[in-house]
């Protein structure tokens, strides 16, 4: 019998299968960056008062198409590339090394809006929740300050929340959320469900801060190619998580933030919501007063951990793509180290630590608001950063496929991302066109924040663009490893001795 | 001493045999630390990302053997990261049983919350506590680094123990360390960089 014959099982590949990821796991991972609580009950919610328009459900629906058609090219793309859980590898390895640092860095700023963001929605919405029920009195940031040493704690001690408890956590909410739209559905303002959140009628003046929203709301949406290595079968699995996590998504934001505003009548919602702008919006009272008291307990408790949930996982992203960049030399080489007994990205995560404490910090001394300027201000400003990483990968998979073709099908490599850069870019004109609006700023008011969020985008883009330069200029070694993540090491080591051969 | 044996006693608490390492980075360095052995007996190559059997003449360690006949029979491997994945899944327990065979540990079962955990406990405390110091003497540069000793170290700076080894961190002894790494054969020094980016990935893919 030949040592070579190709029948004979490997126990190698048989021991290897065991320990990769299957479908469910994988799609189990996707799904968990859906947050329907969170997305409706709070940035919603407030929403609907800052930007002053209901029809944030056609803005999911339009943000939903054009990121799944982003997500052709994208998961296409995951197959190619190293280190391919990082959208700013993709622009290094489509659009060059130096655009790849400038996303880098942009990434870096909207992580850390993201997840500090969650800090004042989380104070918030839990201050109300104990002088409700427990009539005790807390500031906000006592309460945002508690999360943060729990997530500083946490995320050293590389404890990332379970799946499987990220995903009892979202099947409840899931749960409860289809029980909350029957509830809305079945109590509708004036005795019958109104179609308008769905009409363009209802966006189209405030179009640009409404899809920031939903870009905002998708977030995560992106996380599956991480796994691109691990997953069974990498063509499929990965594919099938990104797009049905975009579909659970879709449904649950839509139908949840239209049924909330048909039973609080549609004419209503934006003068309702811009009175209780300070307490979180129209979102609980309405569910209280057409659900009972029980319903809006179960939603504030589902939504404060779903918070906390979040603001660990993505502090554990930021850190990791700290590491990453460490790794590569980006950012400093101790950025790429590991903390031994826990394996923790500790500098990574000790960086977005006091990041986050400033921050928070910062808003309690000046006594900002909470949920309008950290949670929606900041949140949606990372989701705009998002939003920019989307449509630079977006383009960088056109110039990866455009030198070879590897095999993929003209509409994975081709077409589909054609067109989602072309809708990408309208969706950043209207964003950027329309900032103000989204800020809650009307046309003609002054405010430093209209101009200070895109261009702390800029200032990072710029830095990431001259460091690589200056990179390029004084270690080649380092700047021919920038994308790989991990694998920064081996390429450096290859970039060196193709010098001394060459 | 066998490198996948000073690695572990190196990684393990020499007391109460917890390893100082995540599940993850343990597994790839003893691993790294087996294939390591194979290439300093001159059986197998790592380049780059790949492997390569040169020589099929059976080590005189029964691990090592094993280990080699079974890279034999599976031809179609040839990656060395799916190596790491395949000899790390019960690397702690392969190495541990090699050192209790010759009685330089012991298995113990450790009660925990809901399950009971093996560890392996040294016989003797100064031997994990030497192969430190001794670890920590050759990174500092007091005594000179043998292709072996560079590669444990090089291993321990992978995964992450040399902070342990060192106390606190040296720079100097850092950079001297990682000028030997680049300066080893490139069988090893690859070898090395892939344990490295195998660590790197799993913090990525946050498993282990």
């Amino acid at each position: 019998m030949s040592a070579t014959s190709p029948t004979r099982p490997s126990v190698v590949s048989q021991a290897l299968a065991r320990d990769r990821l299957g479908v469910p796991s994988v799609i189990m991972f996707a799904l968990t960056a859906a947050a329907p609580l969170m997305v409706v009950g709070a940035l919603v919610s407030t929403g609907w008062g800052v930007v002053g328009t209901t029809g944030f459900p056609l803005a999911f629906l339009i943000i939903a198409v054009i990121l799944a058609l982003f997500s052709f090219g994208y998961v296409a793309m995951s197959r190619h590339i190293t280190n391919a859980g990082a959208f700013y590898s993709y622009i290094a390895q489509g659009l060059g090394k130096p655009l790849g640092v400038a996303g880098a860095m942009v990434a870096l700023v909207a992580y850390n809006l993201l997840q500090v963001g969650l800090y004042g929605a989380f104070g918030a919405f839990l201050q109300q929740f104990l002088s409700d029920k427990a009539k005790v009195d807390v500031d906000w940031w006592v309460l945002a300050l508690v999360l943060w040493l729990f997530v500083a704690v946490l995320g050293l001690l590389r404890v990332d929340v379970n799946s499987k408890v990220l995903m009892v956590l979202l099947g409840a909410e899931l749960v409860v959320v289809t029980i909350f739209d029957v509830i809305f559905f079945s109590h509708p303002a004036g005795g019958s469900v109104s179609f308008e959140p769905w009409t363009w009628g209802a966006l189209k003046d405030s179009a640009g801060p409404a899809f920031a929203v939903a870009v905002t709301a998708f977030v995560g949406f992106e996380a599956a190619p991480v796994f691109s290595e691990e997953a069974r079968s990498k063509n499929r699995t990965v594919a099938t998580a990104t797009f049905l996590g975009l579909a659970v998504m879709l449904l649950s934001y839509a139908l949840t933030s239209w049924g909330a505003s048909v039973s609080m009548g549609v004419d209503q919602t934006v003068d309702l919501a811009q009175k209780s702008l300070d307490s979180g919006g129209p979102f609980f009272p309405t569910l209280v007063e057409k659900g009972g008291a029980w319903a809006g307990d179960v939603g504030s408790v589902l939504l404060i951990t779903s918070i906390a949930a979040a603001a660990l996982s993505y502090h554990n992203t930021t850190a990791r793509y700290a590491f990453a960049l460490g790794r590569e030399r980006v950012l400093p080489s101790f950025f790429g180290r590991t903390r031994a007994r826990s394996g923790a990205p500790a500098s990574g995560s000790l960086f977005q630590t006091i990041i986050a404490l400033v921050v928070i910090v910062l808003f309690a001394v000046e006594g900002w608001n909470p949920l309008v300027n950290l949670f929606f201000w900041l949140g949606t400003a990372g989701g705009i950063g998002v939003l920019l990483l989307v449509t630079a990968t977006s383009l960088s998979v056109i110039g990866y496929f455009i030198r070879d073709a590897r095999g993929e099908g003209a509409w994975a490599r081709l077409i589909a991302p054609i067109l989602a850069t072309i809708a990408l870019g309208y969706v950043m004109w209207q964003v950027f066109d329309n900032f103000g609006l989204l800020l809650g700023i009307q046309p003609g008011q002054k405010s430093d924040a209209v101009w200070a969020f895109p261009a702390a985008y800029g200032v990072a883009a710029v830095i990431g663009l001259v460091w690589a330069f200056i990179l390029r200029g004084i270690n080649r070694q380092d700047y021919d490893a920038i994308g790989l993540g991990a694998q920064a090491n081996t390429a450096r080591i290859e970039s060196a001795e193709s010098v001394e051969v060459g | 001493m066998l490198l996948a044996d000073d690695f572990f006693l190196i990684a393990h608490d020499d007391r109460d045999g917890k390893s100082r390492l995540s599940q993850r980075a343990v597994e790839f360095g003893l691993a790294g630390a087996m294939l390591g052995e194979l290439v300093l007996e001159q059986r197998i190559l790592v380049e780059g990302p790949r492997l390569r059997v040169i020589n099929h003449d059976p080590p005189s360690d029964p691990l090592a053997h094993t280990n080699l006949a079974t890279m034999i029979a599976e031809v179609q491997h040839r990656e060395v990261r799916t190596w790491l994945l395949f000899l790390g899944r019960t690397a702690v327990e392969a190495v541990g049983q090699r050192l209790a065979r010759v009685g330089l540990v012991e298995q113990t079962q450790v009660r925990r919350l809901l399950r009971s955990e093996t560890r392996w406990l040294a016989t003797d405390i100064n031997l994990p506590a030497g192969r430190v110091v001794r670890l920590r003497r050759l990174i500092t540069g007091f005594e000179p680094m043998r292709v072996a000793d560079t590669t444990l170290a090089g291993l321990a700076e992978a995964t992450g123990l040399t902070g342990h080894v060192l106390w606190e961190r040296d720079p100097a002894g850092i950079r001297r360390l990682q000028q030997a790494i680049a300066t080893l054969p490139p069988p090893l020094r690859d070898l090395i960089l892939q344990v490295e980016s195998a660590i790197g990935d799993a913090v990525m893919s946050q498993r282990g």
